[in-house]
């Protein structure tokens, strides 16, 4: 039976390999505007187009061997309930915190981030969001006197 | 004054009921502010200087540098129990520490990295004493050329210290030595990669993607297997080490503390290199490695003892030739200036009892942290028996508020959940965070060392080979390549199979 | 950032207990004094009491905020942005006002136009050292040397001010070294010490501690460094238009209001007089030099000028 090559059948080093052949790529792209200098006098674009082409190099290698090996590794399953809501309560925060302030940041925070349970239940919630919000508030708005606003209306 | 005099001075100068309390205090803010993601022991020294100055001299310093060592034994318990490294030298503690929080296992890894920074703090101690002019010699034979390799060497060590393939462990030390570079370059003033962006110019911090990285990717995989198993992952046995965690470490943790004392006291690089540099050992003479990275009790205690070890022999040239290795260590040297100390080959001549006091207040500072950590750990585990879905949002608070606090803008925080989300996504590829974050902590100081050799050379590329420690490091570096990586990628193809 | 609390705090207890004099209208809440350095960097001691002088002078806390990065670019383009309201003042030195303009591209602000002057604090002198193993006991030998290796001698610095001095020395002499710049000058150090590097130049007072190990051969000041008094300076030596100190002074966003400006600077001078002030600085190795706007305002003109004829003699490109 000829090795035939299947780079599909294990697709993880062949994405992972992409990734950092493109990622290098731009990196060396990115730098061709600056200077590189000589060895003597490197310039800003020396060193990282050094590397950024070792990362390709690396990347050609991933490549390389998910065609070798018929069987490999596979993509692990990606957590996307979790990543999105994860996402969203750190952007609510992000956004409440300069916009309303530290005690409504962290509420929304929370709020959101309840959704990651299938079942989330009201009173559970507000339960967390006190204490959370005591605690927070004591250490970092009375102990270390972060300069946010609790509440800006 | 012959050592054992000026010992029995330090400690008398030290066991005063002021520089205890003073001790306490700054050990106990210390572990509080090791703890926080996000704030460091760097501004809150800052910060207390004014303190300082209605204080004897020797108060002020043994608080100051209580809150520093303190924060390491703080940033410990954080980077076990949920995974984010306060401080480039804890991410190697998070390798096996965390894996052994998750088994059930974080009181003994906790009880063993407070004993083992302990020990490693009580020997360090005898070193600065007795082999202070030593060390310093020590330092002054390490050239920019010896530098580079040395940390060159790291970088490929942490990468082969993957579970996954060696080869995405290189790549991602890249990766993460690329996104160090961004940011304005220190040797022309150039910006790199910032895109117009004057928040990018500064470059990206260390505790953006500490947080990013292990926190938000971990919160993220938490949550995945939870629903599967809908169960929270309660620690459950008995919080305190068996007999058997404690026969296992004392070995790493005395060959920690070894190879933390000899690396931390070089400037800039030490307490980072340290840990990696005796975690990596450890496993490669380990009898059976590949417990490592699920939970081995000597990865722990081999990395915590270095990483203490480190940060008191990182008093060495900063107390003995004012030279401060780091810019905490700059913070205390300020500190002392401004109390009208000169820290300098003259300093211990001059002011016996401030400099022999800071030593003796040093250990018996490692001290109170010992006793003051090991009940903690009762209430920690405690705390980490919530259930999941309240705990984590408390996690996610804490480490948005902790980050937030450091420039007060949501550039940082957006940042973050990008590296979050990439991190997760790369973890699915098999790609880990570990070498990624150890590439963006040395890759600029691997720039930075290469050019100087070079310039200092001029354009001459043998002098890393005329230095036989350079030499040295290059050749461990190309014996850990060929050691490491076909055992590695042929488990790793082994397991996919 | 946090602590910051603490620090106020203490600052405002200070201020009420020596008996403040309080300002008919200005300031009248805390005041924020940007240092575009990182925290315990040579900027630390000079930040302080000038802080402190305020605080107890004008009655309101004048709070410190670090803002490091990009060798003090990135704080300065902040202070130059800030509203001129009196609320927001700035640390500036040789480094960022005289020379990082001239050398970055990135620093976009003008030091004449984009800032008010305050005040001047204190000068401090730097010396030219070299590696006690050279084979050099004065000026005149280091000059023959450096001609002799045509470029090989390399020299240390911690900072663009420091370069500055080194770029007029080779102007000056006539001579060519190799720049190895360094992030901070205790980085340096070692190297200079083992003699891998042959020369730095660096303060006075860092110099001091290191005696026997390395070597001054000149000062770059207008007189001699009081910390080192054997130590010629240039000037002394035949080369008049060698004047190169570092200092640091207080300034403002452009459009400051003459009378804040005024309230200002007289507390600065007065703080500066103080006997107490004075010891301080001098154990540091400053030399404490009160002054008025204007005067400030014709340093800064007159250092950005030796800077730029520097600067261009040597050919530099800014990045």
């Amino acid at each position: 039976m000829s090795t035939a090559l299947r780079p599909l059948s294990n697709p993880g080093p062949l994405i992972v390999g992409a990734i950092f052949v493109a990622s290098g790529l731009a990196f060396i792209i990115a730098a061709r505007d600056y200077a590189s200098g000589s060895a003597l006098r490197m310039g800003p674009g020396y060193f990282p187009t050094l590397i950024a082409s070792l990362l390709v190099f690396v990347g050609l290698m991933n490549i390389a061997s998910s065609f070798r090996e018929s069987v490999g590794a596979g993509v692990l399953h990606i957590a996307w309930r979790p990543l999105l809501v994860v996402s969203a309560s750190v952007v609510v925060f992000s956004v409440l915190i300069v916009t309303t302030g530290l005690v409504p940041a962290i509420a929304g925070l929370i709020l959101v981030s309840l959704f990651a349970s299938r079942r989330p239940s009201w009173r559970e919630a507000l339960a967390l969001i006190a204490v959370v919000e005591v605690i927070c508030i004591t250490i970092f708005h009375f102990l270390l006197g972060l300069q946010v606003e609790l509440v800006r209306l | 004054m012959d050592a054992f005099h000026a010992l029995g001075l330090g400690f008398q100068v030290a066991s005063s009921p002021l520089n205890l309390l003073y001790c306490f205090i700054g050990v106990s803010l210390g572990t509080l502010i090791g703890i926080l993601p996000g704030v460091g022991p760097l501004l809150t020294i800052a910060m207390l200087i004014p303190l300082t100055f209605g204080m004897p001299p020797e108060s002020g310093v043994i608080m100051l540098a209580g809150i520093y060592y303190g924060a390491s034994y703080g940033g410990s318990t954080a980077a076990i129990l949920v995974n984010i490294p306060g401080e480039p030298s804890s991410v190697v503690t998070c390798i096996d520490g965390y894996q052994m929080a998750r088994q059930g296992r974080g009181g003994a890894a906790l009880a063993i990295a407070a004993i083992g920074s302990f020990v490693a703090g009580t020997i360090g101690t005898a070193l600065i004493v007795f082999f202070a002019p030593i060390l310093q010699k020590w330092v002054i034979n390490f050239g920019p050329e010896d530098y580079a390799t040395l940390i060159l060497m790291a970088l490929i060590a942490t990468a082969t210290l993957v579970q996954g393939s060696v080869l995405n462990g290189i790549g991602m030390a890249l990766l993460g030595v690329l996104v160090g570079l961004v940011g304005m370059d220190p040797m022309t003033g150039a910006s790199r990669f910032t895109f117009g962006s004057l928040e990018l110019m500064e470059g990206i911090d260390f505790v953006v993607v500490a947080i990013g990285v292990f926190a938000i990717a971990e919160i993220v995989q938490n949550l995945n297997e939870a629903q599967d198993r809908q169960n929270n992952v309660a620690p459950t046995g008995s919080i305190w080490p068996r007999l058997a965690d404690l026969k296992a470490s004392w070995l790493p943790i005395l060959r920690g503390t070894g190879i933390g004392a000899l690396f931390g006291i070089l400037p800039g690089t030490g307490p980072t290199i340290s840990s990696i540099a005796a975690y990596f050992f450890e496993r490669r003479i380990a009898r059976d490695p590949s417990r490592f990275g699920r939970g081995a009790i000597e990865g722990v205690a081999s990395a915590e003892s270095a990483n203490n070890a480190a940060a008191q022999t990182a008093f060495i040239p900063t107390m003995t030739m004012g030279i401060p290795g780091s810019a905490t260590m700059a913070m205390l040297l300020g500190a002392l200036m401004m109390n009208g100390v000169n820290p300098g080959p003259n300093m211990i001549n001059e002011r016996p009892e401030l400099f022999w006091g800071l030593i003796a207040s040093m250990w018996i500072g490692n001290l109170m942290l010992l006793v003051l950590n090991l009940p903690l750990i009762g209430i920690w585990v405690k705390i980490l028996s919530v259930p999941y879905r309240w705990l984590f949002p408390g996690i996610l608070v804490f480490s948005a508020l902790g980050l937030f606090s450091l420039n007060l803008r949501a550039f940082d925080l957006y940042l973050m959940l990008g590296f979050g989300v990439a991190g997760h996504l790369l973890s699915r590829l098999r790609c880990e965070p570990v070498p990624f974050i150890i590439g963006i902590i040395l890759g600029p100081m691997l720039e930075e060392h290469f050019r100087r050799a070079m310039v200092i050379s001029h354009g001459d590329p043998s002098v890393f080979i005329k230095s036989w420690l350079s030499l040295l490091f290059l050749g461990l570096t190309v014996a850990i390549v060929l050691l490491m990586a076909p055992r590695k990628r042929l488990r790793a193809e082994a397991a996919a199979a | 950032m946090f602590t910051r609390r603490l620090a106020v705090m203490v600052l405002a207890a200070s201020a009420a207990l020596t008996g403040a004099a309080q300002a008919a209208d200005y300031p009248t809440r805390p005041v924020q004094y940007i240092v575009p350095f990182g925290a315990g960097g040579a900027a630390e001691l000079a930040s302080r009491v000038v802080s402190e002088g305020f605080t107890e002078i004008l009655g309101q806390p004048f709070v410190i905020e670090n803002r490091p990065g990009a060798n003090g670019i990135i704080g300065t383009v902040f202070g130059a942005k800030a509203a001129p309201d009196g609320y927001t003042l700035l640390q500036a030195n040789g480094a960022t006002f005289s020379v990082n303009p001239l050398l970055y591209k990135a620093a976009t602000y003008d030091p004449t136009k984009d800032f008010t002057p305050i005040g001047l604090v204190a000068r401090q002198p730097y010396v030219i050292a070299v590696s006690a193993g050279l084979p050099v006991n004065n000026l005149a030998e280091l000059i023959a040397l450096a001609k002799q290796k045509n470029g090989a001698l390399t020299y240390a610095t911690g900072s663009t001010s420091h370069q500055l001095a080194g770029e007029l020395f080779q102007k000056e002499a006539g001579i060519k070294l190799t720049h190895v710049p360094y992030n901070a000058t205790n980085l340096a150090l070692p190297d200079v010490i083992s003699g891998r590097v042959d020369l730095i130049v660096t303060a006075a007072y860092t110099a001091v501690p290191q005696l026997g190990k390395i070597r001054p051969i000149a000062a770059t000041s207008a007189e001699r460094a009081k910390l080192l008094p054997d130590v010629p300076t240039f000037k002394e030596l035949g080369y008049p238009n060698f004047v190169v100190e570092g200092w640091f002074g207080v300034s403002a966003p452009a459009g400051l209001p003459p009378e804040v400006v005024k309230t200002l600077n007289t507390a600065l001078n007065k703080h500066l007089q103080q006997p107490k002030v004075k010891e301080t600085f001098d154990k540091a190795g400053f030399e404490v030099t009160p002054s008025t706007p204007e005067e400030f305002a014709g340093f800064i003109k007159h250092e950005l000028e030796t800077g730029k004829s520097v600067v261009e003699a040597a050919g530099i490109e800014p990045q």
